[in-house]
């Protein structure tokens, strides 16, 4: 039992803490585990991608609202660019020179920083398509070459462009090296910054490293129905690779191929989806299957779960800050979140 | 010869012509080939057997309420159906589906053809003008395009007849059998056609009625409003149900879909006509219009019928086609027509056109300029014979399907308790005119309940609800990737969808999904944790009324993570928990009945789509229903044992049966009252 002072303390601190929320603008409704906090607004449609640009501010793909959002974490304002219809803006990312990158039906786009207008650079492949866009998905930026690749889920491919491309009428700026056939869906990529991006093939159970400089491929065929989601390079240049089908993490050893992995703490339905490695190394992934955020701290093995405080939110998509904030979006809660 | 037997004779050369020289007429009556450019089996021949079913099966919910499209829908308001149309019926009685789709194209292809013998017997034309000029409109480019749609073969088959019965019907005394026949016909087109073009060839078949009847126009008011009154009334089954689904289509509220790519193709004052799609539409084939140009320059205009009627007729669509012309309904922003691709205006061209040439043939029967026309009209015919064979707009008739549908997979499906199924296509699949894609109407051949719409625009709730989820609203045959699909299968869930059919490359991932059988290249999965068709709820979000349709979609996407939602819910009506909740459901299409027992009352939810025409009762008496998450529909229920009867019904229908019985009447009394008042006067 709290004694009376005891009593009146604790009253008084949550007295305090409800101010000191309140002040602070956050939602102590939707405030859920320890940690874990979710914006009620901006109000999403499908958000599947998030970038943190060097200023700070937290980008968003609101997919089925054709719409890119910039998040200001400091003032909690958020302001739109809105995309041509049917763009379905599915990956993000911001280059050094603050200019947001995003996939989009038949093409990838630039933001320059602080316009409203994107350059729009079409895939070639777009040409041949017949019954349906090639959907250029998710993005990772080789900085060593200043390029932008991402994959193009819906044919196999991969697809590179240069940072500093023009739009050009009757010239692709970006192009295409095709890893299989559409049923090899790639997925997740990255670029290890010595050369090599790797991508996950989800539909192949595949990870394959591509060489920037001459395109060859090294492959690492995985166990049947691994489903390789997510990729991220570690910041000791490893790899790590969701494998969404069985619920582990992987790591991988880019120069042996050699290959460690640990089942994610809620075990083989977790789903983890995307990955992301933040200063200190630690690795965090979205368990799309459990609702929550995990962290592993390499070292020790150890993982850190984070339950999310709306259900079913299925977190497609994470990203680290400089402080090492861990930004989420949740595609069904339709709501960013932060883990601080 | 007499003139039966001269329109007989012409009829029987006009067929003997579309067989013998056109490869295409030729396989379309020998059944070899029955696939149409645009017109894919899964398009109509769907519909088609749900009608069919109606039929052997009758139900008034079945007949008023589709449950198989797009969670269920009012028949009418689809306009890719022909729900009342007596030609259907007639032939789906007996005959099967598949026999009746091919048996209607035949039926209206020579509907057409007897319509535009008919129409160069009444003008008098010489028998080889009739012949030449009805096959040579046959043969043209713009009759071969309604092969590309059942209903524009509907809808143009009827034109040249209601063309042939206004002219008989001209100038008589009082209301005669010519204009009986006249609404009688006109009832028919209006019961098959498909509005958009029906609407305009409503207005031509009038411009032609007023150049005719000009002379005596005054006196002849009462007769034709009288025409029209009678057509009115013997569509009204048709016509107060339309009008009043109209009310909540999306047709009606397309305005409000700010960023749907299909404002612009339908709000006409919005879409910008290129001249090229002009050109293609009138001048083709090209070179039959330079010989009805060089017609015209030979020929005589003065006493023709067909040419002053559709060059007034012209005018209007060059007012309707081109924005600038169109000046007073820009401003008022009301559109008389609101019509999409307006160059459709045009489209009596294209195949009609040749009949201008052969008015031209028929006025210059002596001298050298007659032989001139004739060979004009022979050359306009030849073009049109020439583009046929080798059917420049890269073929309308298509050999047929070989591959088979996955009857043993629906028959999984059927075994379950109802829920509505996805059919989605990956886009590494070949073309729908090449093999089906099951993103259509095949649920109906294969007797499921389809969660998708595929057609002309839906019910507005629908259409909202649905329109930014991927796989659910087709408003043409369309691809989905798999990783568009996938990754919203917690929102059909949600939605109650429980199956997806996948046809294409790849493996979908998601962790809901589990395969249940292969068959000839289609894949079935069931979706766990699927919403049941009726359920009840034990929490729900109270959220604003959607003002546009692009708050919805986001409202749509949080069905899985935050729930239904509801606009006017009453408070405390989710009271009872789920586990301490019955429900027992006796489903018939657009007939449920819903036993329930709660302790502290629920909301009972129905996985159908909203629609006026829905009533619901608890214990007999009428209750309130509440939109859920947009497209379904609930009712409050206090607690205790109640029974929820849900009906629905198409505003206006059985007034509408009594007013066809009164057009009927009107039919058959009002000209046999006109002889017997002459014989009186006599």
């Amino acid at each position: 039992m709290l004694s009376h002072r005891q009593g009146r303390a604790a009253w008084l601190l949550i007295l305090v803490a409800a101010l000191a929320a309140a002040l602070d603008g956050w939602d102590l409704g939707s405030a859920g585990a320890a940690g874990v906090k979710e914006f009620e607004r901006p109000v999403l449609t499908y958000p599947t991608a998030v970038a943190v640009a060097p200023d700070g501010s937290v980008w968003i793909a609101s997919t089925y609202a054709d719409t890119l959002v910039r998040f200001d974490p400091e003032r909690e304002r958020s302001e739109e660019v809105k995309l041509p219809l049917r763009s379905h803006p599915a990956g993000l990312l911001v280059d050094a020179r603050g200019a947001v990158w995003f996939s989009a039906t038949g093409l990838v786009g630039r933001l320059a920083r602080a316009s409203a207008r994107a350059s729009e650079f079409a895939v070639p492949s777009v040409v041949a398509a017949k019954y349906s866009s090639p959907m250029p998905w998710l993005l990772a930026l080789d900085a060593a070459r200043d390029e932008v690749w991402f994959t193009i889920h819906s044919h196999g491919a991969v697809g590179r462009v240069s940072v500093r491309a023009e739009v050009s009428r009757g010239v692709f700026a970006p192009r295409e090296l095709k890893l299989g056939d559409a049923s090899s869906r790639p997925y997740g990529i990255a670029a290890d910054g010595r050369g090599t991006i790797w991508v996950a093939e989800m539909g192949a159970d595949r990870v394959t490293g591509i060489d920037a400089a001459g395109g060859g491929l090294r492959r690492l065929r995985l166990p049947p129905g691994s489903r390789p989601r997510g990729v991220a390079v570690g910041t000791d240049g490893s790899i790590w690779v969701t494998l969404f089908g069985t619920g582990r993490l992987l790591r991988l050893d880019p120069g042996s191929l050699g290959t460690r992995d640990w089942l994610l703490p809620s075990g083989a339905g977790a789903g983890p989806a995307a990955v992301a490695v933040d200063r200190r190394g630690r690795v965090w992934v979205s368990a799309y299957g459990a609702n929550t955020i995990v962290r592993l701290e390499p070292s020790t093995g150890g993982f850190e779960s984070f339950p999310l405080p709306t259900p079913y939110s299925r977190v497609q998509a994470i990203a680290t800050d400089a402080r090492g904030w861990l930004w989420y979006v949740g595609s069904f809660s339709g709501r960013l979140g932060v883990i601080e | 010869m007499g003139v039966t037997a001269r329109g007989c004779a012409a009829g029987l050369l006009v067929l003997a012509l579309l067989v013998g020289l056109s490869p295409l007429y030729r396989d379309f009556f020998t059944d070899r080939r029955d696939r149409y450019r645009g017109t894919s089996i899964a398009d109509f021949l769907g519909p088609m057997e749900y009608d069919r079913q109606v039929l052997h099966d009758f139900s008034w919910g079945a007949w008023f309420w589709n449950p198989d499209k797009a969670f269920g829908m009012p028949r009418v308001q689809d306009l890719g159906t022909r729900p009342m149309y007596p030609v259907h019926f007639a032939l789906l009685a007996f005959l099967t589906t598949e026999r009746a789709w091919h048996w209607s194209h035949v039926f209206h292809v020579l509907l057409k053809v007897v319509g535009l013998v008919l129409l160069g017997e009444a003008l008098e034309w010489p028998l080889w003008i009739v012949v030449v000029a009805a096959s040579g409109a046959m043969l043209a480019e713009g009759s071969l395009v309604h092969f590309g749609d059942t209903t524009y073969l509907a809808s143009a088959a009827w034109l040249p007849l209601q063309l042939w019965l206004t002219l008989k019907a001209a100038r008589r005394t009082g209301f005669g059998w010519w204009d009986s026949a006249w609404s009688l016909a006109a009832a028919m087109a209006t019961l098959g056609f498909h509005p958009q073009f029906g609407a305009y060839y409503a207005v031509l078949i009038l411009m032609l009625t007023v150049w005719v009847e000009r002379a005596d126009l005054r006196s002849r008011i009462p007769t034709l409003a009288l025409r029209y009154g009678l057509w009115a009334l013997l569509i009204a089954p048709l016509l107060l149900p339309a009008l009043a689904h109209y009310a909540e289509s999306g047709r009606r509220d397309i305005a409000q879909f700010d960023d749907w790519h299909l404002r612009r193709a339908y709000l006409w004052w919005k879409y910008s006509v290129s001249w090229r799609d002009v050109w293609t539409n009138i001048f083709a084939p090209t070179g039959a219009w330079v010989m009805i140009a060089l017609g015209f320059l030979i020929g005589r205009l003065r006493g023709t019928v067909l040419c002053p009627a559709l060059a007034i007729y012209f005018v209007f669509g060059l007012f309707h086609a081109i924005p600038w012309l169109a000046l007073p309904m820009w401003l008022t922003g009301v559109a008389v027509l609101p019509f999409r691709i307006p160059v459709r205006v045009f489209e009596p061209f294209t195949w009609l056109g040749i009949y201008l040439l052969a008015e031209q043939a028929a006025g210059v029967r002596r001298g050298p300029r007659s032989y001139v026309a004739a060979g004009l009209l022979v050359g306009a015919f030849a073009f049109c014979l020439w583009q046929t064979r080798y059917d420049p707009a890269s073929s309308y008739i298509f050999p047929r399907w070989e591959r088979q549908l996955p009857q043993r997979l629906a028959a999984v499906v059927r075994a379950e308790p109802r829920a509505p199924v996805v059919f989605v296509t990956g886009p590494d699949k070949q073309s729908d005119d090449e093999a089906p894609l099951l993103n259509s109407h095949h649920n109906h051949l294969l007797r499921l309940p389809a969660a998708h719409f595929l057609g002309e625009v839906p019910n507005v709730y629908f259409a909202r609800a649905t329109y930014r989820v991927p796989g659910l609203l087709f408003m043409q045959r369309v691809a989905t990737p798999i990783a568009e699909w996938d990754a919203v299968v917690d929102v059909y869930a949600e939605l109650g969808v429980a199956w997806v059919v996948w046809d294409g490359a790849a493996e979908p991932v998601h962790p809901r999904l589990r395969f249940v059988g292969e068959e000839h290249g289609f894949r079935l999965y069931r979706i766990e944790g699927a919403r049941p068709h009726v359920y009840a709820l034990d929490r729900i979000r109270h959220v604003a009324p959607a003002t546009r349709p692009v708050e919805v979609p986001a409202l749509i996407y949080s069905l899985p993570a935050l729930g239904p939602f509801c606009y006017d819910c009453p408070e405390g009506a989710t009271a009872s928990r789920l586990d301490d909740v019955t429900l027992t459901t006796t489903w018939r299409p657009g007939d449920v009945t819903v036993d329930v027992e709660s302790p502290n009352g629920t909301l009972v939810v129905l996985g159908e789509t909203r629609s006026r025409g829905w009533h619901a009762t608890v214990d007999g008496r009428e209750v309130q229903i509440h939109p859920v998450s947009d497209v379904f529909q609930a009712v409050a229920v206090p607690g205790g044992r109640h029974r929820i009867e849900w009906r629905f019904a198409s505003p206006g229908f059985f007034l509408g049966v009594l007013l066809t019985g009164l057009g009927v009447a009107g039919l058959v009394a009002v000209p046999l009252a006109s002889v017997l008042r002459r014989r009186v006067v006599a």
